[in-house]
């Protein structure tokens, strides 16, 4: 059999890299969650009929589904671009404030990528597209805790709403 | 390099070379926000995002945008002809980073075959559509309404 014999220490600090990657984009996630609350608060607030869960997933799936940060930054500024009334994305800035954000995690990334430049080789086989890559990363990763915070406080909001309603004495 | 990791790789750079030109494509746009909405209207962007999509060549691009830019010419819209003179300049200019990509993943048709010419044409063709993809989303996002 022939073939190129497979180079071990190569093989080795691709593995590290990735290991390491993924842990600092796990722990960026985890700092992420929080800040996204506000957002997704300021989201919740729209009408259901104007801004439906469908339409915050709509970004998700594109987040996970693409490979490059512009089509969601594209996304984001058709959906706010079209909400010429400023009911839906361009209500009181908030499709803005995520584009923002999203702009925001670029830098993030950036840090995070030269940290793996202790694994040069590696590195270097992504060919100075690490950064592009790991801001694709944290963009999914602050969509995905958006949308669940969206979807949280979306029926907290309800639910309160409805307890206001309710007749005095009557039990739920 | 196989068939495969040759898409794989034209892809990658592809989605790299993306996400870098939306700045520029961005730049084109903020230069002539004033334009937009009353004289460059959503029906014209459209018009070109669907032919974009649909060229089979770059020629029939070129043909639009220099169509439009006459029909500009003739209604005495100076401006809006030298938007879309800007416009046919940057689509000519994505020319050179698709022969760029293209040289540099091996495996694809014998330069300077009618293969690789076709080949060529419509990897411009593709940076062209990228380009208008963050062309069109940016002139939705830069009108003075979205930006409440």
């Amino acid at each position: 059999m022939t073939g190129q014999t497979p180079d071990t220490s190569l093989v080795w600090e691709r593995q590290q890299l990735l290991a390491e990657l993924r842990s600092r984009v796990a722990r960026e996630s985890d700092a992420l969650a929080d800040s996204t609350r506000q957002l997704a608060g300021r989201l919740a607030e729209i009408p259901r009929d104007k801004l439906d869960l469908a339409a915050v997933r709509n970004v998700e799936n594109l987040a996970y589904s693409t490979d490059k940060v512009s089509d969601l930054t594209d996304l984001l500024k058709k959906l706010i671009g079209r909400d010429g009334r400023g009911e839906r994305w361009a209500r009181e800035g908030v499709g803005p404030s995520l584009l923002n954000a999203l702009e925001g995690l670029r830098d993030r990334a950036t840090r995070i990528a030269d940290t793996m430049q202790k694994y040069q080789r590696a590195y270097q086989e992504y060919e100075s597209d690490l950064p592009r890559r790991i801001h694709l990363l944290l963009c999914r990763e602050y969509v995905r805790h958006l949308v669940a915070n969206f979807e949280y406080l979306r029926l907290e909001g309800e639910l309160a709403h409805r307890e206001f309603l309710r007749p005095a004495g009557e039990v739920a | 390099m196989d068939n495969l990791a040759r898409a794989l790789e034209l892809r990658r750079r592809l989605a790299a070379w993306s996400d870098a030109v939306q700045r520029e494509a961005a730049d084109l746009t903020d230069g002539y926000r004033d334009l937009l909405t009353k004289r460059i209207t959503n029906a014209q962007l459209s018009g070109l995002h669907n032919v974009v999509q649909a060229a089979p060549s770059f020629r029939q691009i070129k043909q639009f945008v220099a169509h439009q830019g006459e029909k500009a010419s003739r209604a005495g819209r100076d401006d809006v002809a030298d938007y879309w003179d800007a416009v046919g300049k940057a689509f000519e200019g994505l020319r050179r980073p698709a022969e760029q990509i293209w040289a540099d993943v091996p495996g694809g048709p014998a330069p300077g075959t009618p293969d690789a010419r076709q080949a060529l044409d419509e990897w411009h063709c593709r940076l062209v559509r990228e380009f208008v993809q963050h062309l069109v989303a940016h002139s939705l996002w830069a009108r003075p309404a979205s930006r409440r």
